[in-house]
């Protein structure tokens, strides 16, 4: 998964076999890796969970007039991770849908589910959570914003939409100026 | 395969080829650690023509194996920069009264370089003031603060060889800085907009800004690469050898040499002694967690302010009952972290402080306060950003967290705000300490360093003066909005200061002015742990002052047969 590794195991196979590879050509075969197919199966995440996910998170993402959590693929970052990087949190995170379910399921006096609820009323239900549930609703937020802008390669901000919307470059090399105030003190 | 060892396995030929020795060799000195002191430590023993051995708990990494990633060592532990807390748990509590419980507060570099590698770079010398503040300034109730047994003007030399031989970016002539001998080695690191902002701040307030030293190069140097401000610098290795770290300065010098062997993944677990009260080598875990002891003449301690009272503590003997070289009882104690008062500003145009390296100009006026305001220490400022994109997810007071009204403010979040850092003095009191947890034990079986530490109330108030000034400055400097409340004493962190105490007093101090342990004649101690006092905020540049100059103390007492 990581980008490093993938290239250099590429790189030696590539460059054993055919004696050069150009580095394009190799980048175009690890970003193609990185990008994980919509009809993989999930790691950890039940199926039910992937759908409850993908309405909150781009309730608090949306797609507007520019791409949201959707599109950056924010539900596979957040279910490749629980099975990686944030292995530990497994139970915590289960223990939150269950706790966010749980509130959420009082909004309606018919009980019904927050699938259930139409838009509007869902976004309204997400801010009752974050006024009265602040736990909850930053545990949910948090996950959220780290696979809108964590590295591509852990399986969100596909196409580093995260990265383009705060305006971050992983160029990995500048020179001044940096910003609109050292303009002319370079 | 030549020409691309980024696509092979392997090793990066970096370093020239390193002697090795056996165990059984007494070799002249075991260094423990190979970070900022360390590797001084090892560059100039080995320099000078002894036979050294460094045992670093950390593996040996090179820039192919950094990363800008986050989560880079978690999914990489054996790449890690920092210990891993589930592997080697702390534990801490305020009083003796509570019960200690997990927490993180000893973090520091476990890798080859230690934690010069990921550090910051703030490079600033301590002010003269600093070495004789209970006589200039008396000593505050409930703190066991005192002179160092030594002046500025003993380090100075140390301090300008520090500059010199890691490369050290700067301008002299900064008004609160004290005397210097030589100029820096390179100019200053690019200004930013940080800096820029920092200047027009502080100058309406009538302070002084100036370019920051860091131990970053901003040009090539000693062969290796200036800077290229690929940003993300703070938490980070560098991947083109621009920050001076010892693992790019001091340790391919000490290999060089064919007298230094960098021993990795060794976790040194007792200082062993004789009969006649001398030490005679160390004891470590290898990679397998099979004890080897590695004999020596003499043994240096470079291992960190938590690590080095802990294996003191855990090298008790019957001769030794409370812990090696503690017969003063000081081992552990007047624990220092430094302290920090952020505020963060909202500007109106792009600041983009995650380019390029994390501080561009200082302010130092408020090395030494006034004494009406009746607060004892002072400090300094940096105006920052230092974010990776992770903070893309930051949100502002009273302003929408979420939605489509967050998400038009996510860019001016990430690119139009900094931090002023206020960093701060501590003062050591009589109870703050750390020791050996008696019940929790980490993977080797080993004690947890324990930490019970409550702020003294001085700092407290230090920390809310430095919070409002540091308002004070975001607000001349322009900006339009001002979040955050903390200021005050760190409870944890990098900054592990005090705890091997240097004195001229047996009974009061762990180590005189030589660093050699006042209770063992081959035994010396030379990294934060010998602070006397905190310093205003940046103590590596003084833990590496400090090693240059023990090693010419230790030099001598050989030459004078003293050892």
């Amino acid at each position: 998964m990581q980008r490093r590794d993938f290239v250099q195991s590429m790189a030696g196979g590539l460059a054993g076999a055919l004696g050069a590879a150009s580095w394009s050509q190799l980048r175009a075969v690890s970003a193609h890796a990185a990008g994980i197919a919509e009809s993989a199966s999930y790691e950890f995440l039940t199926a039910e969970q992937v759908k409850l996910l993908d309405v909150i998170t781009a309730h608090l993402i949306p797609t507007d007039d520019t791409p949201g959590a959707r599109e950056a693929k924010v539900v596979r970052f957040i279910d490749h991770a629980l099975a990686t990087i944030f292995k530990d949190l497994q139970k915590d995170f289960t223990k939150t849908l269950a706790d966010f379910s749980e509130f959420t399921s009082h909004y309606r006096p018919d009980g019904a589910s927050f699938l259930a609820l139409t838009p509007n009323e869902q976004i309204d239900a997400i801010g009752e959570l974050e006024r009265l549930k602040p736990d909850v609703f930053f545990d949910l937020r948090g996950v959220t914003m780290t696979g809108m802008f964590a590295h591509p390669e852990h399986g969100g901000n596909f196409g580093k939409i995260g990265w383009k919307l705060i305006g971050y470059e992983d160029r990995y090399s500048w020179a001044p100026p940096f910003g609109y105030y050292d303009r002319g003190r370079e | 395969m030549s020409g691309h060892p980024h696509h092979t396995d392997e090793p990066v030929r970096l370093l020239p080829p390193m002697r090795t020795f056996a165990p059984t060799d007494e070799v002249d000195f075991v260094i423990v650690g190979s970070g900022a002191a360390g590797g001084v430590m090892a560059r100039e023993l080995s320099h000078k023509g002894f036979s050294v051995v460094v045992l670093e708990q950390g593996p040996f990494l090179t820039e192919r194996d950094f990363s800008h990633d986050p989560f880079w060592g978690d999914l990489h532990p054996d790449k890690a920069l920092t210990n891993n807390r589930k592997d080697q748990p702390g534990t801490s509590r305020k009083t003796d009264k509570d019960e200690a419980k997990l927490s993180g507060w000893n973090n520091y570099g476990r890798v080859v370089g230690g934690g010069s590698v990921h550090f910051t770079a703030n490079y600033w010398r301590f002010p003269e003031l600093e070495f004789e503040q209970a006589t200039r300034f008396g000593v505050p109730d409930d703190s066991t603060i005192a002179d160092w047994p030594i002046r500025y003007a003993d380090l100075e030399p140390y301090y300008t060889k520090v500059e010199w031989d890691i490369g050290v970016s700067g301008l002299a002539g900064n008004p609160f800085e004290p005397p210097r001998t030589k100029p820096f080695p390179l100019p200053p690191l690019p200004i930013k907009s940080e800096g820029v902002l920092l200047e027009r701040g502080a100058s309406k307030l009538g302070m002084h800004p100036w370019p920051a030293p860091m131990a970053i190069l901003s040009r090539p140097y000693r062969g290796r690469s200036g800077c290229v401000a690929c940003g993300i610098c703070i938490g980070n290795a560098c991947e083109v050898r621009a920050k001076s770290s010892s693992l790019v300065t001091m340790i391919p010098e000490a290999i060089a040499t064919g007298r230094c062997e960098i021993r990795t993944l060794s976790y040194a677990r007792k200082v062993e002694t004789n009969a006649s009260g001398r030490v005679t080598g160390v004891t470590y875990f290898d990679k397998n967690k099979k004890e080897v002891v590695q004999r020596a003449k003499a043994v240096v301690l470079s291992a960190n302010g938590c690590e080095t009272p802990k294996l003191l503590l855990m090298s008790a003997t019957s001769a030794f009952p409370d812990g090696l070289a503690n017969s003063s009882g000081q081992v552990g104690r007047n624990i220092m972290f430094n302290g920090s008062a952020l505020r963060t500003g909202l500007f109106e145009h792009e600041i983009n402080g995650w380019k390029g390296a994390v501080v561009s100009r200082v302010v130092w006026d408020t090395y030494e306060m006034p004494a009406s305001l009746g607060l004892y220490g002072g400090g300094g400022f940096d105006f920052r950003c230092g974010y990776d994109p992770l903070a893309g997810g930051a949100t502002w007071p009273g302003e929408p967290t979420w939605g489509s009204a967050w998400k038009k403010r996510a860019r001016d979040y990430f690119t139009k705000s900094l931090m002023v850092y206020g960093h701060m003095s501590s003062l050591p009191t009589p109870n703050n300490r750390m020791d050996l947890d008696p019940k929790v034990k980490d993977a080797w079986g080993l004690p947890a360093p324990r930490l019970t530490f409550t702020g003294h109330p001085n700092d407290f108030k230090l920390g809310a003066w430095f919070g409002k000034r540091g308002e004070e400055l975001l607000s001349a400097a322009g900006a339009l909005g001002v979040a955050g409340e903390y200021g005050g004493p760190d409870g944890g962190g990098p900054h592990l200061l005090g705890t091997c105490r240097m004195g001229n007093d047996p009974h009061t101090s762990v180590v005189n002015a030589d660093h050699r342990a006042h209770d063992v004649p081959n035994l010396f101690i030379v990294d934060g742990s010998n602070f006397v006092t905190s310093g205003r905020g940046q103590p590596t540049m003084t833990i590496q002052a400090l090693a240059f100059r023990a090693s010419d103390r230790i030099t001598s007492l050989v030459k004078e047969k003293a050892l």
